[in-house]
C-alpha cells in the first residue's frame, strides 16, 4: 500500500511537465512578442476587419503590411459580405470588407459610409474539358434557376448540368444574384459551398459542373488543376473589358464603415487606398483603382471624424 | 482534536445505516454512509464541524454545476429562439421550405436530411463495428487484439475536421466518379459520418461484451455450440443493453456532428431526389448561416438548436430507460424466480414410489415417466438437420467478422496514413514557428498552434477542479438516491449536448450577455462546460476503483471525511484521474464548432484571455474550405493528429504505470 501512496509524487512530476509542455509555447509568445518590439509602444492597436472571402487575401495582406510599417494590429476574418456589414453596423467590427453594394435596408439605415478598394469581375467557370466557350445572359440565368438542366441545350454535351452556387453569406453570390438573376430565384437544388477556392476546385475536377468564382481566382498559382472562364454575349472577362464596363457582371469591391471611425481604422483605409498596394491588388486579381478615381473618392481621414488614436488593449 | 469514531459512535451508525445479518458481505458494508458522519461530528470541534458542513456544501455546489449548465444551456437557447414560437408561429417553423431571404423558416427539409443522414451513417456504421468489437473480443488472438483495440481507442480522438477534410478530397472525387454528380449528398456524407462513429460504438461495444461472465460462453462451448453459435445466441443477447446503448451514444454522435457534414453534404435546404444529391440538415446549416444571420433568421438557427437539444437529451433518456428497466425487469424476474422456489419447496410433487401406492397408479407413473423419455428421442431422431452444418456457418460467420474488423481497421489506416504522407514534406521548423504571411497562408501556424493550447489549457484550468470536486462529491458524500439520479441524468445529458449547440449557447451567454466578446475566455468557459461531464465521469470511475478497506483504515483512525478524501482516497486514485484528464484534453484541442463561434477566426497570437486567436482545427477548415494552399491544409492536420495522438499515449502510459 505504501507502493501505492508513493507513486503520485512522479505522476505529480508527470503532470506537472505535461502543463509544461502546454505553458512552453505561451512563454515563447510572450518572449516573441517583446523581440518584435510590439510591447515597446504602450499597448497593442487592435482594429477588426472582417466580411468577404474574396476580398480576404487584400485585407490579410494589407494587415501584414501595415503591422511591419505602422505597428497597427490588424484582425482579420472572412465569414461573408454580409457577415462583416452585420459586424460594423452592431460595432462588433471596425471595417466591414464586402463584395457587393449595401442593399436599399442597408443603406437606408445611414450607419455606413463606402469607400470603394477595387474593381472585380465574376468569372463564369467550366471544366476546360468542357466544349461550351460562350453564353448568354439569360442562359445562365435559366441555368442558375434551374430552366436550362443539360449542356446539350447550350451546343455541348449530352450532360446534366452540374451547378454550383455559393453561400448566402457570399458577397459575391449577391453580386451575382443582382446581375444576373434579376430576380429570378436560384434553382435550390444546387450545391451550395462555403469558400471561392472549393469552387475552383469541384468545377477544376468534375466535368459538367459550373460555377462562378472572382476573376482573380481563376488561374491559381497552387494548384495544375485548371479551370475555363466563359465568355458572356461574347465578352470575355479581362481587365480592359471591365474597366470598359463591356463585361457585364462586373462589381466594385468595398469597405464600408461606421462615421466615427478610430484614428488606426482611418490609417489602414488610407494604407489599402495608397499606391503601396497596387502590387498587391492585382497579383490577388482584381482592378486597383485608377489615379482619378482615387482622388474622387479623396482620403478616408477626411470623410470620417478621426477619433483620437485609442489605445486598445486586447 | 476530538475523537469523532468512538466505538459508541460508530457502533450506532453502522447500526443505523443497514442491519447486519449473517449474509451481509464485510466488503459491502459501508464505511461512513452518507449523512451519517455530519451527526458523528457533534463529537468533534466546532471549527472541524463547520469547515466539513462547508466543504460538502462546497462540492454540492461543483455537482449541481452539471445540473445548471445544462438547464442554462437549454434556457439559453430557448430564449433565444422564442421569437419563433410567438412572431413565426410553430407551423410555419415546420414547413418544408427554408429560404431565409424570402421569409420561409421550415426546417422539416433540414430535419429530413439529418435523419437521412444520421439513418445511412448507422445502417453502415453499426455492423462494421459491433462485427469489429466481436472480432476483437470474443475472436482475435489476445495480442492483436490489444494492438487493434488500442488503434482504434487513438482513433475516437481525431477531430472531425480532418474526417471532413478526407472526405472532400478524397471521396468526394470518388464518389462523384462512381455517381455522375458532384459528389455532394447523402453517400459521401454517410461514409464520412459511418467511419467517425466505427470508433465510439467499437470501443463501448467491447466494454458491454467484455461485461458479460466468462461462464456463459463456456457453458455454450460446453453443449457443443460453435463460435459463432455461442456469439449469436449467448453473447449477443447477454450484451444486448449495453450494445443498444452504444448505438444510441454513435447516433447521439452522428446527429450532432457539424463540421465533417458541413464539408460534404452540399448545402441544398431541399428534400433531396436522390442519394447523390445535395442536401443539408440542422447542424450544417446552422454553421453555414450563423456567421452573417440577423432577426428572425437566427432566431431560427437557435430554434433549430433547440429541436437538436432535445433529440439528444430524448436518446439519453431512452438509454436510461433500457438499462434501468432491464434492471427493473430482472429484479422482479429474480423476486418471482424466488417466490416460485419458496412455494415448490413447501409443497412435495416429486413421485416418489411409494409403498402403499396402489399398482395401477405406480404403473402409471412409470409410463409417464417412459413416455417423457420416449417422446424426447423421437424428437432428436426426426429433428432436422441444418440445410448447412454448423461448421460451415461457423467459419462463415467468422470470416465476415474478420471482415468487418480489416475493412474498419483499414480505412482508419487510410486516413493517417493520407494525413502523413501529404503533411509530412510539408513540415519544417519554419511550418511550425512560422507566421503564415501573404494571400494564402504561406508561411507557417505558430499563432494558431498558441491559440489551441492556450484555449485548452484555461478550460482545463477551470474544468479540473470543478469536475473533480463533483465526482468526489457524488460518490462520497452523496446518498444514492433521487437526487443522484438526477445528476447523473443532468452530466449524461450534458456529455450528449452537439458541439454546436454548446457554440451557440457559449456565443450568446460569454460572448454576448457576459460581454466577454469574441476571445479565449468565452471558448475556454464553453469548453470546460464540454468536458466537464467527461472529466466527472473519469474521476467517478477512478474513485470508485480505490479499494474499501483503505478507507475503513483510515475512519478508523479517527480521521473525518475530508481527512480521508483528501489524504487517502483521491492520491491514491490520482494517477486514474490524471489520465481522465489527458485524454480529455486531446478531446478539447479537437473541437472545432465550439469554438468557432467563441473565438472567431482572426489570426492573432492571444496574450490575455480576452484575446481571440485561430485554433488550429479552425485553420484547417478554412484552409479546406479555401482550397488553395492545401499543402499547409495537410500539415495542418499533421500536427493536429500528432498532437493529440501524443496527449492520447501520454495517457495510456500513465494509465499503465498506475496498474503495475
Amino acid at each position: 500500500m505504501s507502493k501505492l501512496l508513493g507513486k503520485p509524487r512522479s505522476l505529480l512530476a508527470a503532470l506537472f511537465s505535461c502543463l509544461a509542455l502546454i505553458s512552453a509555447p505561451l512563454a515563447l509568445a510572450f518572449s516573441s512578442l517583446s523581440l518584435t518590439g510590439c510591447a515597446s509602444s504602450a499597448a497593442s492597436r487592435e482594429i477588426s476587419v472582417s466580411g468577404s472571402t474574396t476580398m480576404l487575401p487584400i485585407a490579410e495582406a494589407a494587415a501584414e503590411k501595415i503591422k511591419e510599417e505602422q505597428g497597427i494590429n490588424a484582425l482579420v476574418s472572412g465569414l461573408g459580405s454580409s457577415a462583416g456589414i452585420e459586424a460594423v453596423m452592431s460595432g462588433t467590427a471596425d471595417i466591414a470588407t464586402s463584395s457587393r453594394d449595401l442593399t436599399s435596408e442597408e443603406a437606408a439605415a445611414g450607419i455606413l459610409q463606402k469607400t470603394i478598394i477595387a474593381h472585380d469581375g465574376i468569372a463564369v467557370i467550366v471544366n476546360p474539358e468542357n466544349p461550351v466557350t460562350n453564353i448568354s445572359l439569360a442562359s445562365l440565368r435559366a441555368i442558375y434557376a434551374g430552366t436550362i438542366t443539360n449542356w446539350r441545350e447550350l451546343g455541348g454535351p449530352d450532360e446534366t448540368i452540374l451547378v454550383v452556387n455559393r453561400d448566402e453569406a457570399s458577397g459575391t453570390r449577391e453580386a451575382f444574384k443582382e446581375i444576373v438573376m434579376q430576380g429570378t430565384p436560384f434553382d435550390r437544388t444546387a450545391a451550395v459551398l462555403p469558400g471561392t477556392g472549393q469552387v475552383r476546385d469541384v468545377v477544376s475536377r468534375t466535368k459538367n459542373a459550373i460555377g462562378y468564382i472572382s476573376l482573380g481566382f481563376v488561374a491559381s498559382s497552387y494548384t495544375k488543376e485548371k479551370v475555363k472562364a466563359l465568355a458572356i454575349d461574347g465578352v470575355y472577362p479581362q481587365e480592359t473589358a471591365i474597366q470598359n464596363k463591356t463585361y457585364s457582371i462586373s462589381r466594385d469591391l468595398f469597405f464600408f464603415t461606421r462615421a466615427n471611425l478610430s484614428a488606426d481604422a482611418c490609417a489602414f483605409l488610407d494604407f489599402v487606398l495608397s499606391d503601396k498596394m497596387n502590387a498587391t491588388i492585382e497579383e490577388a486579381g482584381y482592378l486597383p483603382l485608377s489615379a482619378a478615381e482615387k482622388s474622387a473618392q479623396g482620403a478616408a481621414s477626411a470623410s470620417h471624424d478621426a477619433m483620437k488614436p485609442t489605445q486598445e488593449v486586447g | 482534536m476530538a475523537n469523532s469514531a468512538s466505538p459508541e459512535n460508530l457502533k450506532n451508525a453502522v447500526k443505523e445505516s443497514q442491519p447486519i445479518t449473517t449474509k451481509t458481505r464485510l466488503a459491502d458494508i459501508e464505511p461512513m454512509p452518507a449523512g451519517v458522519h455530519t451527526r458523528n461530528l457533534k463529537a468533534v470541534s466546532r471549527k472541524t464541524l463547520i469547515k466539513e458542513r462547508a466543504l460538502e456544501w462546497t462540492f454540492l455546489g461543483c455537482a449541481m454545476l452539471a445540473v445548471v449548465a445544462v438547464l442554462a444551456i437549454f434556457i439559453f437557447t430557448f430564449l433565444r429562439a422564442l421569437p419563433v414560437l410567438t412572431d413565426l408561429g410553430i407551423t410555419k417553423f415546420f414547413e418544408l421550405e427554408w429560404a431565409p431571404t424570402d421569409g420561409h423558416f421550415g426546417i422539416t427539409a433540414l430535419l429530413t436530411g439529418s435523419l437521412i443522414v444520421t439513418a445511412g451513417a448507422l445502417l453502415l456504421g453499426v455492423p462494421l463495428a459491433v462485427g469489429c468489437a466481436v472480432y476483437l473480443t470474443e475472436i482475435a488472438r489476445p495480442r492483436l487484439s490489444k494492438i487493434v483495440s488500442a488503434a482504434v481507442d487513438l482513433l475516437a480522438g481525431v477531430p472531425s475536421v480532418i474526417f471532413g477534410f478526407f472526405g472532400i478530397v478524397m471521396l468526394r472525387p470518388l464518389i462523384a466518379h462512381l455517381t455522375g454528380g458532384l459528389g455532394f449528398g447523402a453517400i459521401t456524407a454517410w461514409l464520412v459520418l459511418a467511419i467517425m462513429i466505427v470508433p465510439t460504438i467499437t470501443t463501448l461495444t467491447m466494454d458491454a461484451l467484455r461485461a458479460s461472465p466468462l461462464g456463459i460462453r463456456e457453458a455454450s462451448y460446453a453443449m457443443g455450440a460453435t463460435k459463432w453459435q455461442t456469439i449469436y445466441k449467448v453473447v449477443l443477447p447477454a450484451s444486448k443493453v449495453g450494445i443498444i446503448n452504444a448505438v444510441v451514444l454513435g447516433m447521439g454522435r452522428a446527429i450532432g456532428e457539424t463540421m465533417a457534414v458541413l464539408m460534404v453534404v452540399g448545402n441544398a435546404p431541399v428534400i433531396p431526389s436522390s442519394f447523390a444529391a445535395p442536401l443539408s440538415t440542422l447542424t450544417s446549416q446552422i454553421a453555414l448561416d450563423m456567421g452573417y444571420s440577423s432577426g428572425m433568421h437566427r432566431s431560427a438557427l437557435f430554434g433549430m438548436g433547440v429541436v437538436l437539444f432535445i433529440i439528444s437529451a430524448s436518446l439519453v433518456g431512452i438509454v436510461r430507460f433500457l438499462s434501468t428497466s432491464r434492471e427493473r425487469r430482472d429484479e422482479k424476474k429474480l423476486a418471482l424466480e424466488k417466490k416460485n422456489a419458496r412455494e415448490k419447496a413447501s409443497q412435495v410433487d416429486l413421485p416418489t414410489i411409494q409403498p402403499d401406492v396402489p399398482e395401477d397408479k405406480l404403473n402409471e407413473a412409470i409410463v409417464q415417466q417412459k413416455s417423457t423419455r420416449e417422446h424426447i428421442k423421437m424428437l432428436l431422431s426426426h429433428a432436422r438437420k441444418p440445410l448447412i452444418s454448423k461448421d460451415a456457418t461457423n467459419v462463415g460467420m467468422l470470416m465476415v467478422f474478420r471482415a468487418a474488423a480489416a475493412i474498419a481497421s483499414a480505412v482508419l489506416l487510410l486516413i493517417i496514413i493520407f494525413v502523413t504522407i501529404n503533411g509530412a514534406p510539408v513540415l519544417s521548423l519554419d511550418f511550425i514557428f512560422g507566421w503564415p504571411r501573404g494571400v494564402n497562408a504561406e508561411g507557417g501556424i505558430w499563432p494558431t498552434i498558441v491559440s489551441s493550447l492556450y484555449v485548452t489549457g484555461l478550460a482545463m484550468l477551470i474544468c479540473v477542479p470543478l469536475a473533480v470536486l463533483a465526482a468526489v462529491y457524488l460518490t462520497e458524500y452523496a446518498k444514492q438516491g433521487k437526487l443522484v439520479n438526477y445528476l447523473r441524468f443532468a452530466t449524461d445529458t450534458l456529455a450528449s449536448v452537439p458541439s454546436i449547440v454548446m457554440g451557440l449557447f457559449g456565443f450568446a451567454l460569454f460572448v454576448e450577455v457576459f460581454s466577454f466578446g469574441l476571445s479565449m475566455l468565452s471558448a475556454a468557459l464553453a469548453l470546460a462546460l464540454m468536458m466537464l461531464p467527461i472529466v466527472m465521469r473519469t474521476t467517478e470511475e477512478a474513485i470508485r476503483a480505490v479499494p474499501r478497506y483503505i478507507r475503513w483504515g483510515s475512519y478508523g483512525l479517527g480521521a473525518t471525511k475530508w481527512q480521508t478524501v483528501s489524504k487517502v482516497v483521491l492520491p491514491s486514485a490520482f494517477p486514474r484521474i490524471a489520465t481522465g484528464i489527458v485524454l480529455a484534453i486531446g478531446r478539447a484541442v479537437g473541437e472545432t464548432a465550439v469554438v468557432l463561434y467563441t473565438m472567431g477566426q482572426a489570426i492573432n497570437m492571444p496574450f490575455t484571455p480576452l484575446d481571440s486567436g485561430r485554433p488550429m482545427t479552425i485553420h484547417l477548415y478554412l484552409l479546406a474550405n479555401e482550397g488553395v494552399n492545401m499543402q499547409a491544409a495537410y500539415g495542418t492536420a499533421l500536427l493536429l493528429m500528432l498532437m493529440i495522438l501524443a496527449f492520447n499515449l501520454f495517457a495510456r502510459w500513465l494509465s499503465q504505470r498506475s496498474k503495475c
